[in-house]
């Protein structure tokens, strides 16, 4: 008996499974096909909508932003003004211990003497009259008391006379003067702490850039 | 056996037929669903209405934002305390150079 129409049957048998496996396959990968392309489309309607919702409550969504980030900038910009007044005063306070060295005579550089006349000069060119009356810290009276005669005289070249009288109380002040004329109408304050404050005042913007922190 | 061959390829027709058309089906209720959710929300945002979500995330957005910001804030101000001691000296002698008089 012959095999060959056995094989042929198995042949065909065969090729039907394979046509029917094809159309299965081919039908499956039109569905996810059709799925992917649905997913993308959903996709593209949410954006879509996100955008039209976001645009509708913009003004919201910033008012929220601006006024959480708002004001952590205005906590850091604070914590920046902080630091840079931190190290200002570190500036002033040195300038402060180096001024009380000076005034004590323990600087090797600066003459404080010559200072203290330079200061009193000033202060009598400002008042002007015949009599200057200057207080000062107990240390500088002393001394201004001693070299009267010498001082008077640097006073009276400079400024073209004017007696020069102390005030017997000493002030608390670690420098300079404070001067006041006979009837006590005209009275200016010359001290180093006064002079230091007035600095401040004025020299804040240029320590500020030696330092760069403007 | 011709006929149960024809009928295994009729059948897979079919099937595949359902397959085809069950994606279709769902593929538009997909997109039908996304549409009228979208509407939805466009409608509600316009009212003011279901944004909780939304203002909530620009919330979370910002406070992130702002705890960056502050941290490289603390940064700068730290960074503008480190002043070389030279700086220091020469904005001191500018200081006294200005307090004792010329």
């Amino acid at each position: 008996m012959s095999s060959k129409p056995l094989d042929l049957e198995t042949q065909l048998i065969e090729r039907i499974i394979k046509q029917r496996n094809n159309q299965i396959a081919k039908a499956e990968k039109n569905a996810n096909k059709i799925t992917k392309s649905a997913e993308e489309e959903v996709e593209r309607i949410k954006k879509e909508s996100e955008a039209q919702v976001l645009s509708l409550i913009g003004s919201d969504l910033r008012a929220v932003r601006d006024r959480i980030v708002g004001s952590a900038e205005l906590e850091g910009r604070k914590m920046m003004m902080l630091s840079r007044q931190e190290l200002l005063s570190q500036v002033f306070d040195e300038s402060m211990k180096r001024l009380t060295k000076v005034a004590e005579g323990k600087d090797k550089v600066i003459d404080y003497k010559g200072v203290l006349v330079k200061l009193i000069i000033e202060t009598a060119s400002g008042i002007g009259g015949e009599e200057f009356i200057i207080s000062a810290n107990k240390r500088d009276l002393a001394y201004l008391k001693k070299n009267l005669k010498s001082i008077q005289k640097q006073v009276s070249d400079t400024v073209g006379g004017g007696e020069i009288k102390f005030d017997d109380e000493p002030i608390d002040v670690i420098g300079g003067i404070v001067m006041r004329n006979s009837d006590g109408s005209k009275t200016f304050h010359n001290t180093l702490e006064g002079r230091l404050v007035n600095v401040r005042g004025r020299l804040q913007a240029d320590v500020g850039k030696i330092l760069e922190v403007i | 056996m011709g006929e149960r061959l024809q009928r295994l390829l009729d059948e897979a027709e079919k099937e595949a037929e359902v397959k085809v058309a069950a994606a279709g089906k769902r593929a538009e209720e997909m997109v039908a669903k996304a549409k009228t959710d979208s509407e939805r929300r466009r409608t509600m945002a316009q009212r003011g209405y279901g944004i909780d979500e939304l203002l909530k995330e620009a919330e979370d957005n910002a406070k992130k934002e702002a705890n960056k910001m502050i941290k490289d804030f603390t940064k700068k101000a730290e960074t503008v305390k480190e002043v070389t001691e030279d700086k220091m000296e020469a904005a001191v002698a500018l200081v006294l150079r200005e307090v004792f008089p010329s």
